[in-house]
């Protein structure tokens, strides 16, 4: 970093701390900050600020948010009902994008790692069970993801939710869409066999 | 499988060496530090992309050159009377980058596992001793590893089973492991199906290997005494299974399913205050041996050591024979001081 001035060096390495930025795209993305107009880098520099101030977690569903309910847990048109259980704030958007959806969701914000350190107390699952006490929920939809550390979440839940007398679901594990059979490996294929329908 | 032409450059003590093969045996022999086994390890390189000595890929380089390569021309079919179809078989290090190339005909390939299927070799080498002498560990990544090679899925189930294993071993030892009952139940109903199908799978599978190294062992051992081989489950109600071959001691792997799923499970509950204390999990398949018998003498404690090098032998053998049945591919064979 010596061949740096100290801003330069500074603004490198505050973007190499990003996700996916490596020493060379934290390089280019600063010398292009560095060529833009004051007006255009206020602008970056208030955006990630005023995000970072505003959004915070909502106190119902754990979805982020910048006014508390947030606007999912404050539709009066979705159905209260219904929660679908995700891990991530991303992945209720990725829910949202299929339009298909109109119950609400509760965001865990992880899933269950004990070799990560992350054990039940670490994640949204007490907020979880107050909601179900509170009454008038009727299913619950575990949506975490599909490997072995979602998969254990999900019967964690479900076996913790059993006693509430709760419907809860799990997303179908299987074959994806447009998928071909043979292309399948044996553990996805076993998986769509447990799981299939009535047609 | 044929090996036709081997170039190694700047591998071991090769600086650039060109071998052409006979197809049919082929016999190396030298005085100490000629580079005999180097020779024969450049050709396991090829067909497991590292080396069987378990050192890492920049120790075989040449002294103070830049990275090594190992070029094969490879036939596949043997039956092919021009013998003209031949692939090209590239490994190239560098030194500098770390990085491994392995290339078919010039294209990249993405899998180094691949290589099972486009080079497969199998090894008898004096350092294999330990197969029969050593821990059971050392067994059951034989018996992994070749399962691997024959069922695509087995290599998922396993890896998915050994990250539930870590998983709930981290929750044993941590402090709140003991005032949660639910997470343990998770964990323990994950693995007793995980679990259960890898039995499954081995199940399945080792009549055939029994019948096998029956048979190869008998051959070069010449012995009169039947071997027989046990697998030594830690789960009680299968705790010793004797493999023999036929259809009406082949166990029904369908119905054994459930059956194997609740005794894991069942027994999983049961030492769950031992496990605790201990801090992992004792039993499952991850603690299974596999045991070999002749007169009722376990040959790893009891063995003489010709017996134990015979057993080893003929257990290479029967790899080759299985991967052979499997992959319709006739593996090299390569012997290192065989006798």
């Amino acid at each position: 970093m010596t061949y740096y001035v100290g801003p330069v060096a500074n603004l490198i390495r505050e973007l190499h701390k990003l996700p996916g930025i490596g020493p060379k795209s934290a390089q280019r993305l600063a010398f292009f900050i560095l060529q833009l107009p004051v007006a255009e880098a206020q602008r970056l520099a208030e955006a990630i600020l005023v995000a970072r101030e505003k959004i915070s977690y909502c106190s119902i569903c754990g979805n982020l948010t910048d006014q508390d309910p947030c606007s999912i847990c404050r539709d009066e048109a979705r159905n209260p009902a219904l929660i679908c259980v995700v891990e991530q704030a991303r992945d209720v958007i990725a829910i949202e994008k299929t339009r298909n959806y109109r119950g609400r969701y509760h965001v865990l914000q992880g899933a269950l790692s004990p070799m990560d350190g992350i054990g039940p107390e670490k994640l949204r699952i007490t907020e979880l069970i107050d909601r179900i006490q509170n009454g008038g929920v009727q299913e619950v939809i575990l949506g975490t993801n599909l490997n072995p550390e979602g998969d254990v979440t999900a019967m964690y839940l479900a076996k913790l939710l059993k006693p509430s007398g709760v419907r809860v679901t799990r997303l179908a594990h299987g074959l994806p869409v447009g998928g071909d059979l043979e292309y399948a490996d044996e553990l996805t294929l076993s998986k769509s066999l447990e799981g299939r329908r009535e047609m | 499988m044929l090996l036709k032409n081997l170039e190694l450059y700047h591998f071991r003590n090769y600086s650039e060496q060109e071998i052409t093969c006979s197809p049919s045996i082929n016999i190396f022999w030298g005085t100490n530090a000629q580079g005999k086994s180097n020779l024969l390890e450049a050709i396991y390189y090829l067909g497991y992309g590292r080396s069987y000595r378990q050192v890492p890929d920049d120790q075989v380089i040449q002294w103070d050159y830049p990275g090594w390569r190992i070029n094969a021309q490879i036939v596949n079919n043997l039956m092919d009377p021009i013998y003209q179809s031949c692939d090209s078989l590239d490994i190239v290090y560098s030194r500098e980058t770390k990085k491994k190339t392995i290339r078919l005909n010039q294209h990249n390939l993405s899998k180094i596992s691949n290589l099972g299927t486009i080079f497969p070799v199998v090894l008898f080498s004096p350092d294999d001793l330990p197969l029969v002498k050593g821990s059971p560990g050392e067994r059951r990544y034989f018996l992994d590893s070749l399962l691997n090679r024959i069922y695509p899925s087995y290599y998922k189930v396993n890896q998915r089973y050994q990250r539930n294993l870590t998983q709930r071993n981290h929750h044993l030892r941590s402090s709140k492991a003991g005032n949660n009952k639910y997470l343990l139940e998770t964990y323990d109903q994950e693995l007793s199906e995980l679990g259960a199908r890898i039995l499954q799978f081995r199940f399945e599978f080792l009549p055939m290997l029994s019948k096998y190294v029956k048979n190869f062992y008998r051959e070069i051992a010449g012995e009169k005494a039947e071997l027989s081989l046990l697998y030594l489950s830690s789960l009680p109600s299968t705790a010793q299974i004797e493999f023999n071959y036929g259809p009406d001691k082949t166990v029904k792997a369908v119905d054994y399913y459930s059956s194997l799923v609740s005794n894991f499970y069942t027994t999983l509950g049961r030492l769950r205050n031992t496990d605790r204390q201990r801090g992992f999990t004792s039993i499952g398949p991850h603690r299974d041996d596999l045991v070999f018998r002749l007169a009722n003498k376990n040959l790893r404690q009891f063995g003489s050591q010709g017996q134990q090098r015979s057993l080893v032998l003929a257990l290479r053998l029967s790899e080759l024979v299985i991967l052979e049945n499997y992959i319709a591919r006739r593996p090299v064979l390569i012997l290192d001081d065989v006798f």
